[in-house]
């Protein structure tokens, strides 16, 4: 932590391979890359249930962590490879701690218990895309399931088979919960 | 906006369940919305946090450039009979050695001494990184147990210990695996089964659980008791398959219905396919053979089928991995993979179940040859098994593999491999049945083309009937599955030397077998002509015996060193004598190592970035030559690379006149050469077609005729 600090950010679109500890602190402070936005985008796109903030440390983190050995250009898709791994990092950790934190504010009000919704969270995450995709599109988003369907060139019994599959899988969480209570 | 989902998804949720379901979705809702606003930051950047993190992410790594050296090396210990199934190694072997060497975290461990110190060595970095202690545990047991198969009591001990210790699920699991492989490698089946079922919701955490279950249950020829884990008698995925889509369970049966089985137009592309797969298949399936036809096959090759094909059996089609360059698969070592991609459906979680069939086969499916090899696989020869070196004569094992082959062949089943839910099967398709095999060798080696059968995400039954095979199959297969401690060696060194940026050295198992012979003890006179990669070899040994490759002074042109002054390994001229005392290693020029000089063509082409794809003809004009050395080869296929990706016949001679090489003498070729360039004309149609071949040999077809072809 010497020649940058974290809130004065290098000329340089990428810093040439500074340490990892400065690159970091300079994609962390103002977020030059534009990190963020590429992860919502991301995570939006792909219907991942993850918190944003901490899918964008990864990010941040991978990124300075490998930068240094990147070669001149393909930015873009190295940005893009970088959030790819931090999504499926956060998604295959299970030891992910800290992963109820975010949840905290979104269960607590409601009655839930934050640490079993991040367990199911992360399981989730774990589902295949196209099953991801047709939960979050029919329950979370509350699609009509006809048009969902059409859009995705599925028969409407396979659409919601994907969508029941992504919730079975939260529903087992509630009847495990509703069995040891 | 729909209504409420709940009431179509779920409408037999009672209602304090689906209450409590729509606060959840109702939390889910906030979560996903929160996620989707690029703009708003719900938390402000603090450098400690992301210190920690850096901190954290970077052990991770580390730990997993660790574990996929682990994995190397257990799989080069484990003898080819044991049942101890291996987690996939989580990185490529350069890249974990680029992660490891970068931060110094590691130095290269020392292959002349012995595989399992390495092993340990890579275990106790792993615990000084702060892995936790359970990881270590999990390691050190599975080394043990690769070095002398451990007794299934020792494994007990293991998990009653972790249980007691609360050790994570999937480390638990691991100790599962072990103790039933353990079980099944004494011919325990039961035992095996029983230990597996008390821990059935691991299988969850660790597929390989359910792999061996699966094999259990063939074993002993029958089902599980209901209600417990869902083991089954055929390989895992084939009796899903067989339960879930009708038409496959049709042809399963026995039912005739190759139209039905007509795979999703995406297979279209993966056109051509395997005839020996074919014939294996037919003949092992013992009068139940379900696959036979074969789309758009030569004629030849359908009448043999036709010869072969019993009235009424019922088909599945069979596609083959299309390639674009059959002159280049030849070259390769006249092997191709046959593919059998058929999409049978959807898996519960929605992944496509693709149903895999594959056979390493000799290019041409003419039908003189594919009767040949069928013969080798006729039904009633008594298999045989591979032993391991600890397997003694009243080893268990072998009548229980016996056992297994019989249970297995009488359903006809050779070998099937299930891709994994939640991976795309078309991306697994694209890369071939080579995706597992970066824990030895990068596919396109000749090791790696045949280890393909073995260390697929086979079934446990499935995975002991290859190894059955593996005496009757081709040569090539026999010594592929043969201890790979020459594989590892080579695959190491050459990961290493990617990792240092320092490109993909040529180096072969056989380079290093006369020192290999002397244990690697050095010093070594390594003798021959400029070009023969005398300095690869001296590296190579250095690495083998544990010196680092650049520790000055130990490697030199003769006679610039002595022994007495550190000196290990000398570069000599052809008719340089190697002083007293010296091993002498000796190279030939790259001129006479013809057999040798089609497989580095395609290491060359594949070491560019990217990789070169050269035409036919482009391939052939680099083929036929006498090359002086590997430096020459070198600067040609960087000076290709340098006009991209795409060679054609043309790029290759602008690149060779500017180099003043002249087109080759026409001489009469090698006999070897023109078995393969013969071959290689047979993938259109079947046939030969020897102007073609005369075409890329150089020579008239006149020539070729006087050549006895």
């Amino acid at each position: 932590m010497s020649s940058l600090h974290p809130c004065r950010a290098p000329s340089a679109v990428l810093p040439l391979a500074p340490p990892p500890e400065e690159l970091l602190a300079w994609l962390v402070c103002g977020d030059p890359l534009a990190l963020r936005a590429r992860v919502a985008q991301r995570v939006t796109q792909e219907a991942w249930l993850v918190d944003v903030e901490r899918a964008l440390l990864r990010a941040q983190t991978l990124v300075a962590l490998h930068a240094r050995e990147w070669p001149a250009g393909a930015l873009e898709a190295r940005l893009e490879a970088c959030i790819e791994q931090a999504l499926r990092q956060l998604a295959l950790e299970d030891d992910a701690c800290g992963a109820e934190e975010p949840l905290e504010p979104f269960c607590r009000p409601l009655g839930l218990d934050a640490g079993a919704v991040g367990e199911a969270c992360r399981r989730f995450n774990s589902l295949p895309g196209e099953v991801r995709e047709a939960f979050v599109a029919a329950v979370l988003l509350g699609e009509a399931p006809e048009r969902s369907a059409r859009m995705r060139r599925l028969s409407l019994v396979e659409f919601a088979r994907r969508a029941r599959l992504g919730l079975e899988l939260f529903r087992a969480g509630v009847r495990a919960r509703g069995a040891g209570t | 906006m729909n209504a409420d989902p709940l009431e179509w998804l779920v409408p037999d949720a009672l209602p304090p369940e689906r209450a409590e379901l729509r606060r959840l979705v109702q939390a889910l809702r906030l979560l996903h919305a929160d996620g989707a606003r690029p703009g708003a930051r719900s938390v402000e950047p603090s450098w400690q946090r992301a210190r920690g993190e850096l901190e954290e992410v970077a052990r991770r790594e580390a730990l997993r450039a660790l574990e996929t050296l682990l994995v190397a090396h257990l799989a080069a210990l484990l003898p080819g009979d044991s049942f101890l199934p291996l987690p996939a190694a989580p990185l490529a072997l350069d890249e974990a050695w680029r992660i490891l060497l970068a931060r110094q975290l590691f130095v290269p461990p020392r292959p002349g001494e012995a595989l399992a110190s390495g092993a340990r060595a890579l275990v106790a970095r792993g615990l000084a990184l702060g892995a936790p202690a359970e990881w270590a545990r999990v390691w050190r047991t599975t080394l043990e147990h690769a070095e002398r198969g451990l007794e299934p009591r020792r494994w007990e001990r293991e998990v009653t210990r972790a249980r007691a210790q609360r050790t994570r699920p999937r480390a638990l699991a691991r100790l599962v695996a072990g103790w039933a492989a353990s079980e099944l490698e004494r011919g325990a089946p039961a035992r095996a089964l029983a230990v597996l079922q008390a821990h059935a919701p691991l299988a969850r955490l660790e597929p390989a659980l359910l792999g061996l279950g699966d094999g259990c249950v063939t074993l002993l020829g029958r089902p599980a008791p209901v209600g417990r884990a869902a083991w089954t008698p055929l390989p895992r995925g084939l009796h899903e398959l067989a339960q879930a889509d009708a038409r496959f369970a049709a042809a399963f049966a026995g039912t005739p219905s190759s139209s039905a089985l007509r795979p999703a137009a995406g297979c279209d592309a993966r056109r051509a396919f395997g005839a020996e797969l074919v014939a294996l298949l037919e003949h092992d399936g013992g009068g139940r053979a379900r696959l036979v036809q074969l789309e758009g096959a030569a004629p030849a090759l359908e009448s043999a089928l036709a010869h072969v094909r019993a009235p009424g059996q019922p088909l599945l089609r069979v596609w083959r991995h299309g390639t674009q360059a059959p002159l280049a698969a030849a070259l390769g070592g006249a092997r191709t993979r046959a593919l059998a991609g058929l999409e049978l459906g959807r898996s519960a979680s929605g992944a496509a179940r693709w149903l895999q069939l594959e056979w390493s086969h000799a290019l041409l499916p003419c039908g003189a040859r594919l009767l040949e090899f069928a013969r080798a696989f006729v039904p009633g020869a008594r298999p045989s098994t591979r032993r391991s070196a600890r397997a003694a004569s009243g080893d268990p094992r072998l009548p229980l593999l016996t056992r297994l082959v019989r249970r297995l062949r009488a359903q006809g089943i050779v070998g099937v491999a299930f891709f994994e839910p939640g991976v795309p099967a078309r991306a697994l398709l694209a890369q071939g049945p080579g995706l597992r095999l970066g824990r030895l060798a990068r596919e396109g080696e000749p090791a790696a083309r045949a280890l393909g059968l073995a260390t697929h995400e086979l079934t446990c039954g499935a995975r002991a009937l290859l190894r059955v095979h593996a005496r009757a199959a081709p040569a090539q297969l026999s010594a592929a599955l043969a201890p790979a401690g020459m594989e590892f060696l080579c695959a190491q060194f050459r990961a290493l030397e990617r990792a240092r940026g320092r490109g993909d050295p040529w180096l072969l198992p056989a380079h290093l077998a006369p020192a290999a012979a002397a244990g690697f003890r050095g010093p070594f006179w390594i003798k021959g002509p400029p070009g023969a990669g005398r300095d690869t070899l001296a590296r190579a040994l250095l690495h083998a015996a544990g010196h680092a490759p650049d520790e000055p002074g130990r490697c030199a042109a003769a006679p610039a060193l002595r022994a007495q002054d550190g000196g290990w390994a000398w570069c000599a001229g052809p008719d340089e004598r190697a002083p007293a005392g010296v091993l002498e290693l000796s190279l030939v020029a790259l001129a006479e190592r013809r057999a040798e000089l089609a497989a580095l063509l395609l290491h060359l082409a594949r070491a560019q970035v990217p990789a070169l794809a050269l035409t036919d003809e482009a391939l052939a004009e680099l083929w036929r030559r006498d090359w002086e050395g590997f430096a020459v080869l070198a600067e040609v296929f960087a000076a290709l690379a340098a006009g991209g990706p795409r060679v054609a016949l043309e790029d290759v001679r602008r690149v060779l006149a500017a180099r003043g090489l002249r087109a080759p003498a026409r001489r009469c070729p090698a006999g070897a050469d023109l078995e393969q360039a013969l071959a290689a004309t047979r993938h259109r149609n079947g046939q030969e077609n020897r102007a073609r071949a005369a075409r890329w040999l150089g020579v008239s077809v006149g020539r070729l005729r006087a050549s006895g072809k």
